[in-house]
């Protein structure tokens, strides 16, 4: 997955940089779109096809839980992000814009670079990116001090592709409270995004 | 941003509704991983192409690394307190882990 994401980025940035002018900028813009649809489609799939253990799950004993970790990440993603917009001098709604995106580079990225500027939607990518690779890296280590807070460290991703590095360091349970948190966050992060986008 | 609302919408009432094989989902699961590549490529490529950005992309790294930093550390101590909150869900959780 990592290699296939270099390559494309290196293969996209050389294209762009010898290749297109910014005249073509609207043009990418409607590929991206297209194919970003698609993938939230796909995704929607995912979420949809897994109902039966979400409700599995989501009993009264544990239902608060299961709603505190993603409001939890959430908040935590968005106060940090916002503390240290203010240290780098960022503008708070641009801080709130990064935040937002949860560690699904693909959709904030895009979004914010569509719709908003290329500049912050390219810091979305990197920040969003660099929280799904910390998740493989840090979520190990994490787990030998403390077991549920490791399912905050990949945000949106713990529903798919950080999951089984979760459910190996810090066990099948705190697996199943971040796959439910990565689908919740994957559900709220459109709408969140569409909220500050107006 | 509606588009991606109704997409989503969509998606999930089509996984809901279990009219998808597990092949077609497979099938899916490649397209989406065809369609991520060709987003990120038309991404680096809008940065390629804007050398305003270009010019810019050290410190743009560096705020990057900061704010991932940032939302990480932010988001695990916010799930750390959750965590001490719900001491006994997790409990549950783990007892219906070991019932299986």
């Amino acid at each position: 997955m990592i290699k296939m994401i270099v390559t494309a980025l290196f293969l996209g940035s050389l294209s762009g940089y010898f290749f297109l002018t910014p005249e073509v900028k609207p043009m990418l813009d409607r590929i991206l779109l297209a194919a970003l649809n698609l993938t939230v489609v796909i995704a929607g799939i995912d979420i949809g096809s897994n109902r039966q253990l979400i409700k599995k799950m989501m009993n009264w004993k544990t239902a608060g839980l299961m709603v505190a970790v993603p409001g939890a990440v959430t908040i935590g993603s968005v106060l940090g992000g916002m503390v240290m917009g203010k240290l780098l001098g960022l503008a708070v709604y641009d801080a709130l814009l990064i935040s937002v995106g949860m560690g699904w580079y693909s959709l904030s990225s895009v979004v914010i670079a569509t719709m908003y500027n290329t500049e912050i939607g390219t810091i979305a990518f990197f920040t969003n990116f660099l929280r799904e690779l910390s998740a493989f890296i840090f979520v190990p280590i994490l787990a030998k001090f403390t077991s549920v807070a490791c399912a905050a460290v990949g945000g949106a991703t713990v529903m798919d592709s950080t999951l089984p590095v979760l459910i190996k360091s810090a066990g099948m349970s705190v697996g199943i409270i971040g796959f439910i948190s990565g689908f919740i966050l994957t559900l709220i992060i459109p709408f969140l995004l569409s909220l500050l986008l107006g | 941003m509606t588009e991606i609302l109704i997409a989503i919408t969509i998606g999930i009432v089509l996984g809901c509704t279990n009219i998808l094989s597990y092949k077609a989902k497979e099938i899916g699961n490649k397209i989406s991983k065809i369609a991520l590549f060709v987003m990120l490529w038309c991404l680096a490529a809008k940065v390629g192409c804007d050398k305003e950005v270009l010019a810019q992309l050290g410190r743009l790294g560096f705020q990057s690394v900061l704010m991932a930093f940032a939302v990480i550390v932010g988001s695990f101590g916010a799930v750390w307190v959750v965590g001490r909150f719900f001491r006994n869900s997790i409990e549950n959780i783990k007892e219906m882990e070991s019932h299986k």
